[in-house]
């Protein structure tokens, strides 16, 4: 995946860049700024990041001229946050809109998004997970564990579905309730070890334990 | 303008006419006229006198009452010299003339004062934008430098983003008209934005969230209705008891129209400081232990939500929680159109 960043302001280009290459993109920054729409066409990434306040070019024009030549996905980036200059942008052909100060990882979900969206990266999402003959299906809310099964509720759901991704993983609790928040469950630290409890009591209820490990002062570890 | 008050301005013309007519009346005596002549005439005076003096009066009467009625409906009451009728008096021309210039003189200073307001709305809205970019780069670069301060700089920064954002609001709320777009929104999704941009805040705080909310879109500008909920919200992480913290988003259908109720487990509110807590700078005794309140961001949601008609309220029992209502009108905007 090629991203392009049109962005002046130099440092904040060098840590956009920075952050997109630990999020596993390949970068590639415009120094430039009279031509950046051939330079978008030569490059031909597979998606644009485009601050509107250029030096001399208006990022809205830009996108314009783009749109003759490509469909590559566009994200606007601005610190002029007002309805008319979002409305602006997506006349202008913009796929996204993301107003600074943005979060870095609300910025990568946007990039995700519109990258699935658009039908430049086939997402493929596991259903059924499996650790130490345990089986989570994130479908059916379900656990599995030779032959028996126990529902969980979608919060607890969600919680097994991290720790399984993170197997052998010592997960920091933090790491845990930012995960739980990024998917619409808000709860707080003692909210975690409540929840934590009833999932153990639920997997004594299939004749599993110990499946869960608790490192003090961490956080936990399947 | 009464009867009375006209007589009394005309105290000169009364004592002048008095007076002469005292004096013919001596002069005539003395000359031997009989006193049935001079009383005829002082009567056929005094007749004349009253007839002048009452279409006179009638005169000024319906000037100064058309003035009058002209200050009623006019918007601008101090543009009324513009609409004042001629006058064959010196003394209204006089006025009228004087009126003119101290009217030019004031509006002047109006311009002027306008002018330099909006040079510094402009400033503050140029240096907000301006100073999102320094805030974005440190959040990037406190992102990508992995460190374990990391979330707490994050939950910094959203601090300083909000109250940055509220500057914006307060310079822009005169001119809300200028800058709102009604459409129709999903309540449930501004919520979820709303906290989604105050994670790191909440988490660092240990707030609970709850929403209660499906499926319900009212008719209203996201932005700054995102900013309305944004105030309510730093309220009740600021005064949030030391221990937990829970934030409960609430909102249902009531009659036609919707309500949005915020309930935190905060400290709350005193009973008798409840009615005042909207006042532009009021900051009540919880502000003030704390020393952190500038009793600007509940006054600026009530301002903002009074532009975009909707009502908002609160309930408290101290030391229990602090509710926070509002209550969506069902398209009233469209209505109106």
């Amino acid at each position: 995946m090629k991203i392009m960043i049109v962005e002046d302001e130099k440092n904040i280009r060098e840590d956009l860049q920075v952050l997109l290459e630990s999020a596993m993109y390949e970068v590639v920054a415009a120094e430039q700024f009279d031509n950046i729409s051939e330079q978008i066409v030569r490059v031909q990434p597979d998606l644009v990041l485009l601050d509107i306040k250029l030096p001399g070019q208006n990022g809205r024009e830009i996108c314009q001229e783009v749109r003759r030549h490509t469909d590559i996905p566009i994200i606007f980036v601005t610190s002029d946050d007002d309805v008319m200059a979002e409305i602006k942008g997506m006349l202008a052909g913009g796929d996204d809109y993301i107003a600074k100060p943005y979060h870095p990882s609300l910025l990568l979900a946007r990039i995700a998004a519109v990258l699935k969206r658009t039908g430049r990266k086939p997402e493929e999402e596991q259903y059924v997970l499996e650790h130490r003959g345990v089986k989570l299906d994130i479908r059916t809310y379900k656990l599995e564990y030779q032959g028996q099964q126990v529902e969980v509720s979608k919060n607890e759901c969600k919680l097994l579905h991290y720790l399984f991704r993170r197997q052998g993983e010592v997960v920091p609790r933090l790491d845990l309730i930012e995960y739980l928040w990024d998917n619409e469950v808000f709860i707080d630290d003692n909210a975690l070890s409540v929840t934590v409890t009833r999932i153990r009591s639920k997997l004594e209820e299939i004749s599993v334990t110990d499946f869960i490990e608790t490192k003090r002062g961490a956080g936990y570890r399947i | 303008m009464t009867a009375f008050a006209y007589l009394k301005d005309k105290i000169m013309v009364l004592l002048l006419n008095g007076i002469s007519l005292f004096f013919l009346s001596l002069y005539l005596l003395a000359t031997a006229s009989s006193s049935v002549t001079v009383l005829l005439i002082s009567l056929i005076w005094v007749v004349v006198l009253v007839v002048y003096l009452y279409i006179d009066y009638r005169g000024r009467k319906k000037y100064f009452d058309q003035i009058e009625e002209l200050m009623e409906n006019l918007d601008q009451p101090y543009l009324v010299q513009e609409f004042l009728g001629n006058s064959w008096r010196l003394s209204d021309q006089l006025y009228k003339d004087i009126l003119y210039r101290s009217n030019k003189a004031v509006i002047e200073q109006i311009y002027q004062l306008e002018d330099s307001q909006k040079e510094y709305r402009e400033f503050i809205e140029g240096w907000i934008h301006e100073v999102k970019l320094p805030i974005t780069g440190m959040r990037l670069a406190s992102h990508n430098s992995k460190q374990a301060e990391d979330r707490r700089i994050e939950a910094y920064l959203t601090e300083m983003e909000n109250l940055v954002e509220q500057a914006l609001f307060y310079a822009r709320s005169d001119q809300v008209y200028k800058d709102y777009l009604v459409v129709e929104t999903d309540l449930k999704q501004v919520i979820l934005k709303l906290v989604g941009k105050n994670k790191y805040l909440l988490i660092q705080n240990q707030m609970n969230v709850l929403i209660e909310c499906d499926e319900i879109s009212i008719m209203t500008d996201r932005k700054w209705l995102e900013f309305i909920l944004t105030q309510i919200l730093n309220n009740a992480i600021k005064y949030k008891k030391s221990n937990s913290g829970e934030i409960i988003f609430r909102a249902e259908p009531a009659g036609n129209s919707t309500r949005l109720t915020i309930r935190d487990a905060g400290i709350g509110i005193p009973p008798d400081e409840i009615g005042r807590i909207f006042e532009k700078g009021f900051t009540g005794s919880n502000g003030r232990e704390r020393e952190r309140s500038t009793g600007i961001g509940l006054y600026l949601c009530r301002k903002l939500c009074r532009k975009l008609e909707i009502q908002i309220g609160a309930e408290s029992i101290p030391d229990k929680y602090t509710e926070i209502y509002f209550i969506f009108p069902k398209n009233s905007y469209l209505s109106k159109l």
